[in-house]
């Protein structure tokens, strides 16, 4: 080890011997004086150092932020101050050169919030990344998941497409359990499940705790991750009112490409034509371009935002607060969302010793549900019109004057739009309340109650219509859905800090107790007298009847400690230690016990390389940790009862019964997620160029998942919870930021992450594979396999098509069976792969992995001027993803809409396509059977915003008594370039079913104008 | 001062630490949800759950039971899987075409609810006999859960074969069930039938609110149709002699009134699933939906073929189960349209087609208000008549026969020999056609034409045949059947999860 450090300390040595005297230079010339101020958005900085480049002679600022130096017309002046960039000004001759100091965000001074507590971000020991509120706040969502895409090494995020308020799936490090892997969120200090409610305005910070060695703390709920976000508090000093507005229009991203009528006449007539049968279409062509039920289903759509913050501090008393308002229609027509939020944070320092304060949100919601049309837009046939012929219209509702379809059993898309009444109100209060006391000796008691009470209402109605036999409703109904969530938490803290020599001592204790309920009551019923829109109310029912509710209550309590150590700021431990007890478990197996450690190294602060300057951090990391799942149903542990229904009698009489609907495992416990994460970050030139790197290994152990039992022994379907699985994750994290600013006053910060995640399910219940994702064409769409990744897609290869008879004919096995006789010309090969000679379920074979080598976000800013440049692109690389809506448009048997230009594509005799199956109506040899197929690759790469802002310049904004003003046009979705053929390769999903285009919301392309105005 | 502070913060952090961190907090009851550990503690309990067991019969939703009694039908030359849409349900087309393999939907759905109506009985059976309740209902709900289990444990052996025996509820922690031999399923499913027949009222007996259940009559019934496919013939007949000298049963019900909403329950009725429309509950039958043309609003799933219909050309029952494109059907339906592009033989299932008025309002895919006969006077008679060939009581199995001719005024048949033999199979596949019998019946039957197989491998050659040879009808060209491997698809494969779960206790079928 000593050698080691011996070596390193040479190598820097030589290097330094040659670099040092690029820096030198000195010049015979006439010294002159120079004056100046220094100063910075929060006002004149004291204690700025100003050093000529190049020598050692310097001075610093006064109180009020000004210097004099002596210096050569052609020195440079380079000034630096912790926490701020530094600045090189050429002296050009000038006697007074003021500079304006700009905060160095990435610094190292930064304080990070760690969960209970921060810590200086040089003083770090897990893995841990942050994004400030204000880059979030330059997409322009609802939800702030969707601004976290890109963002941080680490966090994949899938936006999944572009309803109205959308949340997107967060991935921290991939996938570490089969049963969900939202992360847990933590807002000022509160876990919670749902974020929704949070306007991305009221943001300060977010971090991301990554590793289990920062992630313990949090103990049981943090095996996918922790989202730790500050909301803004008022600082100090500050008065301000800022108003924040934006005007965007959102399109279609990319449309997909679908056959008119014309085309789909022809494809038809070809199917039956191949197949033998007559000809369903006399003259296609005559039909021309019939009807764009992708152009009825989607629109140009607004959305607005309204923003307004208020802060105000003093020495004992800051309040933040601020009003927003968003809303948002679908570019697929018949959905919406609109919120409303209020937010008050105030803190008061009732004596020297005693802090209170509280955070309040309000937020009220509505999301109008749309029909989901983008299915069955890209399925409908292109032949008919949407609506009856006006006669035929005479004497029907106005929901059953739409066309019926022919040739598929899609209903008319436009006929659901009409008949969709769906809404859900929300209303949410988040409030905390805390009180802390200074007690001396370096202790600090905190206590803090907080509350999540939610109510949510969802009201639908569907009338009564006749479209055909297929698509009608024989009466109306109408429902009314109610829940309330109540979720109390109360933490207890005591806080420690010591600092003595070259040691320091942070330290927390501390219990926390947490209950969730939710309630629930529905009811429903049919048969309104009529569809008036004043009787679509349960009053108004006149049959069936319908309620249903209940109560779910769950508790826990929790134990925890952690103590932070640094050794003269180069050696750094954590250790930390959680035990929760939750009420989900029996008695014998409530209490799960989480510890971590982790340490790192400064390695900068050694004296050994103190003199390096070029090289500002060098830190080694390293920790080791134990989370936990808790992510059960609350009567995992109980065999229960449901209502079963039979008839008897003479008369026919309904008669409930009861039996078993699930198999109760009171042997439930924790699932335990352990992983060891190694990382390092380097500092070059004063922190202008970081690179953070990571690599960590996961293992679940002790899974919590449903497990298959043999049917015998209880109700059909039961998948009695278990603790069998485990899987294990592996992967790395790179992020590169580089700032700068310029001479020329050009600003630059620019940084690129790349993460990789890729998971192997190591142990199943009784090693069977767990299928999901089932299709109504395809059958079940994955499969994850002992040894294999989670979620992959299992189906039957192809090898070309076969150009001709005797191709059928020699495709035989070893013994000269023909391996597909059902098949000729224009069909598909498939792989016989186990050899039997006949292609069964057991020729099947992974056929695609739906997790990403990597994903990666790249993030410019450029700042010059009055004017600033922002852009943020994300993709992925290496992921397969399924085209779930080709087995209907690629088909080709004419039922169902095809993809345009299908009809050139398809095989159509001897050398035509060797990819593209014949067109057919009977189709013996199943060509569109689940296959490779299907499966897409799913790499891309989008600029996912583009902003360009004006800052109003500072005399304009006094003449018009505002303090700043910035004026900015952005995008968003720019471009995506990818070689998926669906409408968006970014899918979502959950751990079984990712990467699946199940006709996802299209993603929109966002065109945005925008003010933030400061009074 | 500062010492103070210190030690009230740390008391009153003891203090609520002690308050709060008992056990109490911890302990949340799960709500709203009756729990098995306290259950069958009350009549109403007991009865509840011998309605659960029925109820298995016919599950909710249509695939949950009701889509399989198709498979007696699709499985045979008298049906094909109707709707020519590959990917619709390729399960029941694969099964229709025997590209059967262990990983089949549907014969893994007949296997999870047979398993659990036999979970139910077996609880009942269990739990009943501790029960708080009078010892006359004791022995009738026990009685009708050993006839249900008796019935899951049929259906399983005759398609299947040899299963996992258990006649008590087990646990995940029991060691896994092997298959046992088809023998001693059947000497329990006798063992089961003897003795619910004993304790079970006939059909006369029941008061009107217990129509529906089981009875002696359905018991026995069941008890003769266990000996026919033991082939045990002289069990068979003797004991059917006796459920026809009962009077129980008769043919007075027209044949149009056989299946009909208006007739539940009919005086030829042995065992039916009772189903009925509900505004709430999905109290209903599938199939009428199912079965039913697309045009019509239906599915279009399992149509009959050509070949059943020029079998029955001329038969005065033909027009009561076929549904031919055009064909007038009522009023409402004067030339029937069967959407010919998605119908493979341009036919439907006249035996489950509803008129519009009693279709179901509301969900009519699992609310229909047709009741699904499982066993029927008629198909006993037959039985009996089978059974009487065998014994070479010629002229009773004539008697039988002719009483089923005589219902649809059909002149009494007077062969004898193997001609007779040929003429109560002809009669058996045109009284029960499309009623989801004649796969079953024709694996068991021995062949007449190649005496060495199961009856089935003759019917189906000549079925391939006819349809890629001589038929011009809607469904020619369709090698369906072309499969068919008589030493593998007499019975159906073991579902693959099964199997893996069963840690090497249970062995595949042969073939699969």
């Amino acid at each position: 080890m000593k050698k080691c450090f011996e070596r390193i300390k040479y190598a820097l040595t030589i290097f330094l011997f040659f670099v040092t005297p690029l820096f030198l230079g000195a010049y015979a010339q006439q010294t002159m004086e120079i004056k100046g101020n220094v100063n910075s958005e929060i006002g004149e900085l004291p204690g700025v150092s100003i050093v000529i480049k190049g020598t050692i002679n310097g001075t610093i600022t006064d109180v009020e932020g000004n210097y004099t130096i002596s210096a050569l017309p052609s020195d440079i002046l380079v000034f630096t101050f912790v926490g701020f960039l530094t600045i090189e000004e050429p002296v050009n001759s000038r006697s007074v050169i003021d500079v304006s100091m700009e905060e160095n965000v990435q610094q190292l001074e930064e304080v990070i919030a760690i969960g209970y507590g921060t810590v200086r971000k040089k003083d770090l020991t897990g893995a841990i990344s942050t994004v400030k509120g204000d880059d979030l706040a330059k997409i322009n969502t609802a939800n702030f998941t969707q601004a976290l895409q890109g963002q941080l090494a680490g966090v994949q995020v899938s936006s999944n497409g572009g309803s109205p308020g959308n949340e997107a799936t967060i991935l921290v490090r991939g996938i570490s359990t089969i049963n969900g892997n939202h992360p847990l969120y933590v807002v000022d200090d509160v876990p919670l499940d749902d974020i929704s409610w949070l306007n991305p305005k009221d943001i300060e910070s977010v971090q991301v705790l990554k590793d289990a060695s920062s992630c313990a703390i949090f103990g049981s709920r943090a095996s996918n991750g922790v989202i730790i976000i500050e909301t803004k508090k008022a600082k100090e000093g500050q008065t301000n009112i800022i108003f924040d507005v934006s005007y965007s229009v959102q399109s279609v991203a990319k449309n997909p490409d679908l056959a008119d009528a014309a085309e789909y006449a022809l494809i038809a007539n070809k199917a039956a034509e191949n197949s033998g049968q007559s000809l369903p279409f006399a003259d296609p062509s005559s039909l021309g371009k019939g009807t764009d039920w992708w152009d009825e289903a989607t629109q140009l759509a607004p959305i607005q935002n309204y923003s307004l913050t208020i802060n105000k501090g003093t020495k004992d008393l800051k309040v933040s607060t601020g009003l927003s308002y968003f809303n948002q229609d679908g570019i697929v027509k018949g959905g919406g969302y609109e919120r409303i939020t209020l937010r008050l944070n105030t803190e008061y320092k009732l004596t020297d010793k005693i802090t209170i304060g509280e955070n309040l949100s309000l937020s009220k919601d509505k999301t109008t549900n749309g029909p989901g049309l983008v299915w069955d837009v890209q399925r409908i046939e292109p032949v008919i019109p949407v609506f009856l012929p006006e006669y035929e219209q005479e004497g029907k509702n106005e929901f059953s004057i739409y066309h019926p379809t022919d040739r598929t059993d899609v209903a008319n898309p436009m006929g659901a739009l009409a008949r969709s009444f769906d809404e859900t109100d929300y209303l949410r209060i988040i409030g905390s309340f805390f009180a802390k006391l200074d007690i001396g000796s370096g202790f600090t008691a905190e206590s803090k109650f907080a509350f999540y009470l939610s109510s949510w209402e969802n009201n639908w109605f569907r009338p009564n219509y006749y479209i055909e036999p297929t698509d009608k409703a024989d009466v109306n109904s109408v429902g009314r859905t109610h829940n309330n969530r109540t979720n109390y938490t109360w933490n207890n803290l005591i806080h420690y800090t010591k600092k003595w020599n070259d040691h320091k001592l942070n330290g927390i204790a501390g219990f926390t107790m947490e209950s969730f309920e939710h309630r629930t009551l529905a009811g429903n019923g049919n048969e309104l007298p009529s569809n008036h829109p004043d009787l679509r109310y349960l009053d108004a029912v006149t049959a069936a009847h319908w309620i249903e509710g209940t109560d779910e209550k769950s508790t826990q309590q929790s134990f925890l400690g952690r103590i932070n150590y640094a050794y003269k700021g180069r050696y750094l431990l954590t250790a930390s230690f959680r035990a929760d007890a939750s009420s989900r478990f029996s008695k014998e197996n409530r209490w799960g016990y989480f510890p971590a450690i982790s340490g790192a190294w400064n390695i900068a602060e050694e004296s050994f390389v103190s003199d390096v300057n070029w090289l500002s951090q060098l830190k080694l990391r390293g920790g080791w940790g134990q989370v936990g799942n808790q992510d059960i149903d609350n009567d995992a542990l109980l065999t229960t009862l449901g209502r079963t229904i039979y008839v008897f009698g003479a008369d026919r009489e309904v008669d409930l019964g009861m039996a078993p609907t699930s198999v109760g495992n009171p042997n439930l416990k924790w699932e335990t997620v352990e992983d060891i994460n190694i990382g390092a970050d380097l500092g070059f030139f004063n922190q202008e160029l970081t690179v953070s790197f990571d690599y960590f290994e996961r293992k679940s152990k002790d899974m919590l998942m449903g497990m298959s039992i043999p049917s015998y022994l209880g109700s059909a379907w039961s998948t009695p919870w278990t603790n069998i699985g485990t899987l294990s994750t592996k992967g790395f994290e790179f992020v590169v930021n580089y700032r700068k600013k310029f001479n020329s006053g050009l600003k630059l910060n620019a940084s690129v992450n790349v993460s990789r995640a890729t998971s192997k399910m190591t142990k199943l219940a009784f090693g069977e594979d767990i299928q999901s994702g089932n299709h109504q064409r395809l059958d079940m769409l994955t499969r994850t396999k002992e040894g294999g990744a989670t979620g992959t897609f299992y189906g039957w290869v192809t090898d070309g098509i076969f150009q001709n008879q005797s191709e059928v004919i020699n495709y035989t096995d070893e013994f000269g069976n023909v391996i597909q006789p059902l098949a000729q010309a224009g069909d598909m090969r498939f792989k016989d792969l186990n050899g039997d000679g006949i292609i069964t379920d057991e020729d099947r074979a992974v056929i695609g992995n739906p997790e990403p080598d990597f994903s990666f976000g790249i993030n410019i800013n450029l700042a010059y001027k009055a004017f600033d440049l922002s852009m943020l692109f994300n993709g992925t690389y290496g992921n397969d993803v399924l085209n779930a809506i080709k087995p209907y448009t690629h088909a080709g048997n004419g039922v169902y809409n095809s993809a345009k230009g299908l009809l050139n594509k398809a095989w159509n005799g001897e050398g035509s396509s060797n990819s593209q199956p014949r067109l057919a109506v009977v189709d013996n040899n199943q060509n569109f059977r689940y296959s490779d197929y299907y499966i897409e690759d799913g790499s891309f790469l989008r600029l996912k915003s583009a902003q360009i802002g004006f800052n109003v310049p500072e005399n304009v904004c006094r003449k018009i008594k505002l303090s700043k003003a910035r004026l900015f046009v952005g995008a968003e979705n720019v471009f995506t370039l990818t070689n998926f053929s669906g409408m968006d390769p970014d899918l979502g999903g959950s751990a079984l079913e990712r990467g699946i285009d199940w006709g996802q919301y299209p993603l929109p392309r966002v065109f945005m104008l925008g003010a933030n105005i400061t009074f | 001062m500062k010492r103070l502070t210190l030690k009230y913060f740390l008391s009153l952090l003891f203090i609520s630490f002690v308050l709060m961190s008992c056990d109490e907090f911890l302990d949340q009851p799960v709500k709203g949800k009756q729990v098995l550990s306290n259950y069958f503690s009350n009549e109403d309990e007991c009865l509840k759950a011998l309605s659960g067991c029925y109820a298995s019969l016919s599950p909710e939703d249509w695939w949950e039971n009701d889509f399989f009694y198709l498979t007696g039908d699709i499985c045979s030359d008298d049906a094909f899987k109707g709707n020519p849409i590959e990917g619709d349900q390729r399960d029941f087309g694969n099964l229709a075409r025997f590209l059967i393999t262990p990983q089949n939907e549907w014969t893994g759905v007949k296997w999870r609810y047979s398993y659990e109506q036999i979970y139910r009985a077996n609880l009942i059976v269990k739990n009943v006999p501790e029960a708080p309740i009078s010892e006359d209902l004791k022995k009738q709900i026990i009685a009708e859960a050993k006839f249900l289990r008796a019935f899951a444990y049929f259906e399983l052996v005759k398609n299947f074969g040899a299963v996992p025996l258990l006649t008590t509820p087990l646990t995940v922690d029991d060691p896994k069930l092997p298959r046992s031999p088809v023998s001693e399923v059947w000497v329990q499913i006798e063992a089961d039938l003897q003795a619910a027949s004993t304790d079970l009222p006939e059909k006369s007996g029941q008061s009107a609110s217990e129509l529906g259940r089981a009875t002696k009559g359905a018991a026995l019934a069941y008890l003769v149709k266990a000996y026919v496919y033991q082939e045990k013939w002289s069990d068979a007949e003797p004991l059917a002699t006796q459920i026809i000298s009962t009077t129980e049963y008769n043919l007075n019900d027209p044949f149009t009134m056989v299946w009909n909403v208006n007739n539940p329950n009919g005086s030829g009725s042995i065992f039916e699933i009772q189903n009925n429309y509900h505004e709430l509950y999905d109290a209903g039958n599938a199939l009428p939906s199912i079965t039913r043309s697309r045009a019509d609003g239906g599915w279009g799933f399992c149509t009959p073929s050509s070949d059943l219909d020029i079998f029955m050309t001329g038969d005065p029952r033909r027009n009561a189960t076929i549904i031919k494109e055009g064909d007038y059907v009522d009023d409402e339906h004067p030339a029937y349209d069967t959407s010919l592009s998605e119908n493979e033989t341009g036919r439907t299932n006249r035996k489950y087609y509803l008129p519009i008025a009693d279709r179901a309002e509301v969900d009519e895919h699992k609310r229909a208000p047709l009741n699904q006969i499982l066993f029927r006077y008629a198909d006993l008679l037959l039985l009996h008549a089978e059974a009487a060939w065998h014994n070479g009581s010629l002229s009773a199995a004539l008697l039988s026969v002719n009483e089923v001719r005589n219902r649809v005024a059909l002149s009494p048949l007077a062969s004898t020999g193997d001609q007779l033999l040929k003429d109560i199979y002809n009669e058996r596949r045109m009284e029960l056609a499309m009623e989801g019998h004649r796969y079953y019946d024709l694996k068991r039957q021995v062949g007449i034409l190649q005496s060495g197989f199961p009856r089935i491998k003759e019917v189906l050659e000549a079925f391939v045949d006819y349809n890629m040879n001589s038929n011009t009808d809607y469904d020619a060209g369709n090698n369906k059947g072309a499969l068919f491997d008589v030493s593998v698809h007499t019975l159906f494969p073991i579902p693959q999860n099964e199997i893996d779960l069963s840690e090497g206790a249970i062995i595949q079928n042969s073939g699969y």
